[in-house]
């Protein structure tokens, strides 16, 4: 019930564009001793899965403050979670940033407080998943992009078009893509059909590909009915897109940079590249939680985050792209200039975040279709209509 | 005559168990044949291979003489009245009791007309739309009774089929049996380990001991002329008296037996004892006298006197009632 | 020296023991009491919740849930995508259903006349072991056995067998690139998950059935298969139903199986865990919920008026 009256809450603020303008910390006093995390699986590690990535060990050390993880395998558990409070930050994707803004559950940060904010890509800064009427929510985590993933044995050159997954056709292997490509389960793949046809169909005029209207769906739905036919499974679960590229004889697919570093640490012949029509790709941002009981630890948290070993041992652990360009090369941690190019560093201006489609969007009150009917319909694609 | 049920030296083993060993039978068309033994005699498994549910290891089974050795149950012209009825609880009295004629493929009014006109036989005209859960134990024994003549068999197996009932119940049942057996004429084949019940109802009877038959022969036979210790010892109230002791009462070394009723107290005798215990019966008295290492149980007629118990007293008794026996 | 006849309650507990004696129904509430209250609240407690939740709807302009009584809802499960998800799960877990039925049938047959002592064991063990693994653990094993370049495919190839699999995967309905991305997969991996469901209540029914029962039926002329048909069927019937009861409404409404094998096509578990986990639609994923619930009571219905139960 209340994830709904949220997410009512947040259509609501969208629709009248009002966002609340909280108090925000001044400075940072005495740390309390400890900080409570909810984060993704793998974004928090203290060198206990793998003893080369920890990046909590030397900050308890040095700011004397606790870190406590809770891990969330869901943007909706994520919610839930900071509704029912008694944690201090969030690693909040961008599907689930603005509803925590709207519901008043994080508060402003004060980005003076934040040595390291400087360092913050700039295109990261006052990117509108965490930033509202000018006002910052929260301090840029990492990203990453929907890479196009493919088996180099079939592909000698890499695919320049998302076409060998939406559209029937005869592979550089002499075989038809038939049965042999995959596509994401989740609604939000919608974007990527809507992202393709706005290159190949001009005229359909999809200027976001998170704001669509009812022509502009229908055509997206259209386009992935096609794909229905290519698909033999769709895949949510990164480690059962492995298995179905090791076993099930998948050759290319929609995927992430984690999934292309496991298979190529296993041997297999895969790799990735974003096509013509770009991709589409997640953004996760550190917001605070607004009644955090430990808000000094927080911002040395966040600092931390930024300043530390930790944008750049990360991206390597997790696949994904720093949101300290610095962190790929100045040798604070793992990444390399070339680790970074191959999770798509270099690929930034090619990628639209995902957001959560509203009906209230940049074409008018009510022009587009609200992310719930993404759902419902998805599953009927899915479904075979 | 034929035979009803003839075994030629018919055995059935399991592993190193011999349920049945080595038995001969005949069974007169028309008689009514009680098995008679202690649990684990072999009796039950002489019934089953009759009806089909064992095969025999070794020998020839005949039914009117044909050899059904590899005749499975179903087609056998012999019906059971199993004891514990064995009545499907799913179906109602008449449809148990049509069952035989509906594997059959009779049609359903007719074989609902047969199953009334067996009901009523058995004096359970009504019933047939009661669930068995619904009837009494007799009534069941009734219905199984039914159920296993509507299919007209040539013999009839019951296995211990009053054993359920009280005392008073069973009494009735074994008059009606017999009636009933009379009326259609049947062989009734019938296993019982109550002597009292075999004695009374059978024409001729079987007793089993540990795989073999002890004896057969009609029930005064068996009574008056036990074959061996085991039949005297099992069938009846008899003395069974060991070699010295029938010795020291003027016979021969040998083990014999004696009925209590021509066991007679007397002052003086060759073979005296102690009193152990007295029985009042109504008709009589029960005197238990100990002689050497041997009970042996007297009857003293209403309006004799009566010894006490703990006294000394000599056994008279009728010479021709001394029966000599084998010794197993 | 002479005892009283009433002894002295030398504590509490013979004081206690005392009392629910004299009152028999006492004891009874105070132990049903707890179970009564937790059926109750808790279980009828959120069916009413979720009935009550069905009976909203979501605005299609905001996306909020209108708290206001509609039959809107419901007859959005009648829209062709939402009706294929029903029928696409009641279809499957029919045929789970029946295939379950008919293997568990003669294993737990022999089981429950046949097996002695330390097979019995062994059957039991052999049963319940699958079930002490867990769940996602086999169902990831089925993935890697059906994969195209699985254990199963390799061996189609070894044996020259590899036509049957073909044959399986052009039949309509049933294709897929390989059996862990077809319906079948779906259907084989449910079959052997919900097996020991069904397995366990018939080897009880079939235990029950007294063996002179049918000694009886052969001895008045029956065949064999009438023997099956009229007697050891209809006995064990209520244990069939039992069993059928566990896989039917297993298979409505798991979400993991088909979310890992088959072919991506929604089931109604599924369905229910993403309307309500992602789209936030939760008055349909209510009213998607309340669908096993109907399918269970006419599919009881249906089972009394066969006579299911009569052998009860």
């Amino acid at each position: 019930m209340n994830r709904l009256k949220l997410l009512g809450t947040t259509t609501l603020a969208l629709m009248t564009g009002i966002s609340p303008v909280l108090a925000q910390v001044t400075e940072i006093g005495a740390p309390e001793g400890q900080v409570n995390i909810v984060a993704w699986p793998g974004y928090i590690e203290r060198g206990e899965t793998d003893k080369a990535f920890d990046w909590v060990t030397k900050f308890e050390a040095a700011s004397g403050c606790k870190v406590n993880v809770k891990t969330a395998n869901t943007s909706d558990e994520m919610v839930a979670l900071m509704n029912e409070g008694g944690f201090d930050l969030v690693t909040a994707s961008g599907d689930a940033s603005l509803r925590l803004v709207a519901g008043d559950r994080v508060q402003p940060i004060n980005v003076d407080l934040i040595p390291s904010w400087k360092t913050v890509d700039e295109r990261l800064q006052n990117a509108p998943w965490h930033t509202v009427d000018g006002v910052h929510y929260g301090v840029p985590y990492m990203w990453g992009p929907n890479v196009l993933m493919y088996n180099t044995e079939v592909f000698k050159e890499p695919p320049t078009s998302w076409n060998v997954v939406f559209e029937e056709m005869t592979l550089p292997d002499g075989k038809s893509n038939k049965g042999r490509v995959q596509a994401y389960d989740g609604p939000i793949h919608i974007a990527d059909a809507a992202q393709y046809l706005m290159f190949h169909k001009p005229e359909l005029k999809i200027t976001s590909p998170y704001e669509l209207n009812e022509e502009q769906y229908k055509a997206a739905l259209d386009l992935l009915r096609v794909q229905r036919e290519l698909t033999s499974r769709y895949w949510h679960d990164a480690f059962i897109q492995i298995d179905d590229f090791k076993n099930e004889g998948v050759v290319a697919s929609g995927s992430w940079p984690f999934q292309v570093n496991l298979l190529k640490a296993d041997g297999q012949p895969v790799a990735s590249t974003i096509p013509q029509e770009g991709a589409t790709g997640w953004a996760d941002t550190t917001m605070m939680h607004v009644d955090a009981a430990n808000p000094n630890c927080s911002y040395l948290w966040m600092e931390h985050s930024l300043a530390s070993n930790l944008q750049s041992d990360l991206a390597v652990w997790f696949g994904a792209n720093p949101s300290v360009p610095a962190a790929c090369t100045d040798g604070r941690g793992m990444s390399t200039a070339e680790s970074c190019t191959a999770n798509g560093m270099d690929d930034f201006d090619k990628i639209r975040f995902w957001t959560t489609p509203v009906s209230n969007c940049s074409q008018g009150d009510g022009a587009c279709v609200p992310y719930y009917r993404w759902v419902s319909d998805y599953i009927g694609v899915i479904g075979g209509r | 005559m034929t035979a009803a049920v003839e075994f030629q030296n018919v055995s059935r083993h399991f592993g190193p168990v011999k349920a049945v060993d080595g038995v001969d039978l005949t069974i007169a068309e028309g008689s009514f044949f009680a098995m008679l033994g202690p649990s684990g005699s072999g009796k039950t498994t002489c019934l089953r291979l009759i009806s089909g549910f064992e095969k025999p290891t070794g020998g020839q089974i005949r039914i009117f003489g044909e050899d059904v050795s590899n005749t499975p149950p179903h087609l056998r012209n012999v019906n059971t009245v199993f004891q514990d009825y064995a009545l499907f609880p799913h179906l109602n009295v008449r449809d148990n009791v049509a069952y035989g004629l509906m594997v059959k493929g009779v049609g359903r009014s007719q074989r609902h007309a047969k199953a009334e006109e067996m009901l009523a036989l058995v004096k359970l005209d009504g019933y047939g739309d009661r669930k068995p859960a619904q009837l009494s134990g007799g009534q069941r024994q009734r219905v199984a009774l039914a159920r296993a003549l509507v299919n007209q068999p040539r013999v009839l197996l019951l296995d211990e089929p009053l054993g359920a009932l009280d005392l008073k119940l069973r009494e009735a049942m074994q008059d009606e049996l017999k009636a009933l057996q009379h009326k259609l004429g049947l062989t009734f084949v019938f296993v019982t380990h109550d002597q009292h019940e075999a004695l009374s109802m059978a024409d001729s009877l079987a007793v089993f001991n540990e795989g073999k038959i002890a004896q057969i022969g009609t029930p005064r036979d068996i009574y008056d002329r036990p074959a061996t210790r085991f039949v005297a010892d099992f069938v009846g109230s008899s003395n069974v008296l060991p070699p010295d002791l029938t010795r020291a009462l003027g016979g021969p070394a040998q083990w014999a037996s004696l009925r209590p009723e021509a066991t007679r107290l007397a002052a003086t005798g060759p073979v005296s004892g102690t009193v152990t215990a007295l029985r009042y019966l109504g008709s009589g008295t029960r005197v238990v006298i100990r002689a050497g290492g041997t009970e042996i149980a007297a009857l003293v007629p209403a309006g004799q006197p009566v010894p006490t118990e703990g006294a000394t007293t000599a056994i008279a008794f009728d010479p021709q009632a001394l029966h000599l026996m084998g010794a197993i | 020296m002479t005892y009283p006849a009433i002894l002295p309650a030398k504590g509490l507990a013979d004081r206690l023991t005392g009392t629910f004696w004299r009152r028999p129904g006492l004891l009874l509430l105070l132990l049903i009491a707890p179970p009564l209250l937790w059926l109750g609240v808790v279980y009828l407690g959120s069916l009413a919740a979720l009935l009550l939740q069905s009976f909203y709807s979501i605005d299609e302009f905001s996306g909020v849930v209108k708290e206001e009584f509609t039959l809107k809802t419901y007859a959005e499960l009648f829209r062709a995508q939402n009706l294929d998800i029903i029928i696409r799960t009641v279809v499957m877990a029919t045929a789970v259903t029946l295939a379950c039925a008919v293997l568990a049938f003669p294993i737990a047959y022999y089981a429950a006349r046949y097996a002695k002592g330390p097979w019995k064991a062994a059957f039991y063990l052999g049963v319940m072991l699958p079930l002490w693994s867990s769940y996602l653990v086999k169902v990831y094993a089925w993935k890697l056995i059906l994969a195209k370049e699985g254990i199963l495919g390799w061996a189609a190839e070894g044996t020259h067998t590899s036509w049957i699999i073909d044959g399986i995967l052009s039949v309509p309905f049933l294709e897929g690139s390989s059996l862990s991305t077809s319906p079948f997969g779906t259907f084989l991996v449910f079959v052997y998950i919900w097996l020991p469901y069904m397995i366990l209540p018939m080897q009880a029914a079939l235990e029950r059935v007294p063996n002179s029962m049918l000694e009886a039926s052969a001895d008045l002329g029956a065949t064999q298969s009438q023997t099956f048909r009229t007697v050891i069927l209809p006995l064990a019937l209520p244990g069939v139903i039992a069993g059928s009861i566990f896989t039917f409404s297993l298979t409505l409404g798991d979400y993991i199986i088909p979310q890992i094998v088959g072919d991506s096509s929604r089931f109604i578990g599924l369905t229910v865990y993403q309307l309500q986990g992602t789209a936030g639609n939760t008055p349909l994923a209510a009213a998607f919920a309340v669908v096993p619930i109907l399918i269970m009571l006419v599919y009881l219905s249906l089972a009394k008026r066969a006579g299911a139960f009569d052998a009860l």
